[in-house]
């Protein structure tokens, strides 16, 4: 019922596991369909370059859910900030060939980058005004 | 009052639209109707009749179904207010709950169910999830205090209670995962 691809990240997924969340140069992304039991943390360290040198991400959902969040961690490393919110969920949906059913986690996984980003940024903020 | 021409299942069983009802009295009302539409009553009676009474206790089953949980309930109190989430409002989750769920779901899968304690480690989880649960009932009740039919400034408060319905979903399914867990662990696979 999974494509191979699905099946790929599914069973030897990248980048799991957790950055610190206290670091100011790391964004994490929380999103999630608590209904359906889906939860999705995404997590990237950026260097001053706005690079994203590192992304981690911990998935609880189906093997769909898991290769979306897996995926885009490779997409994004090496990637700047810019590139990495330029990624669309129908490029992931095409790339692991989801059927319309599970396009929401394709879905999940771009707003978790936009949502890491968006907390990265923030942050950087936050410490500019506090050194200022 | 909200339209009257759509169906209530409250006024079904005589009581107030509310959140807060007395599931007691609900009991007794389904039942005594559930007896008085009983087919074995209409043995005798018309063709007509017969399928009025049967439409009736599937009425009476369905209200009653609807009305006894609470879950249901609310989800039924949404619609007959006339709430519809927007696809923004139902994908909307506060980042402290997403991060609660993460580390309830970590904690769960990190109990090694080979081990003694994996049992007294199940039973604290659920204990924990138990009272957020009514915690969370207890939030969905006052938004529901004083309800009346649907009215825009009220938006964000209905929008609340089915982030909290949604909520409570995650939390009934987390339970059935430890029940499954503590089976296999007692029973062997």
């Amino acid at each position: 019922m999974y494509n191979e691809k699905v099946l790929d990240h599914y069973e030897n997924p990248r980048n799991v596991g957790s950055l610190d969340k206290n670091d100011v140069n790391v964004g994490t992304g929380m999103v999630g369909a608590p209904a359906c039991g889906d939860v999705m943390k995404l997590q990237i360290l950026v260097n001053d370059h706005g690079v994203i040198t590192d992304a981690k991400f911990k998935t609880f959902g189906c093997g769909s859910a898991i290769a979306s969040s897996s995926l885009v961690t490779e997409w994004i490393k090496g990637r700047t900030i810019d590139e990495a919110l330029a990624i669309k969920n129908s490029a992931v949906a095409e790339e692991l060939a989801l059927p319309p059913v599970k396009i929401h986690c394709s879905v999940l996984a771009e707003d978790a980058i936009k949502s890491a980003v968006q907390n990265y940024r923030s942050k950087q903020q936050q410490s500019v005004s506090k050194e200022s | 009052m909200a339209n009257p021409s759509r169906s209530n299942f409250f006024a079904q069983f005589d009581l107030p639209v509310a959140f807060a009802i007395d599931v007691g009295v609900l009991e007794q009302r389904y039942r005594a109707q559930q007896q008085h539409w009983h087919p074995d009553r209409f043995a005798t009676a018309s063709a007509t009749e017969q399928e009025h009474s049967l439409q009736q206790t599937t009425l009476v089953n369905e209200a009653w179904q609807t009305l006894r949980d609470p879950l249901s309930r609310a989800t039924y109190l949404l619609q007959w207010i006339g709430y519809q989430p927007t696809p923004e409002e139902s994908g909307d989750h506060d980042t402290d709950f997403l991060m609660q769920v993460m580390a309830e779901r970590e904690a769960l899968e990190e109990i090694d169910v080979t081990a003694g304690s994996a049992l007294s480690q199940l039973e604290a989880l659920r204990q924990q999830m138990e009272q957020e649960i009514a915690h969370a009932f207890s939030e969905i009740a006052a938004l529901f205090a004083g309800i009346q039919e649907f009215n825009p400034a009220d938006r964000q408060r209905w929008q609340r209670v089915s982030q909290l319905i949604d909520q409570q979903r995650y939390r009934q399914r987390f339970l059935e995962q430890v029940d499954q867990i503590e089976e296999q662990q007692l029973y062997g696979r």
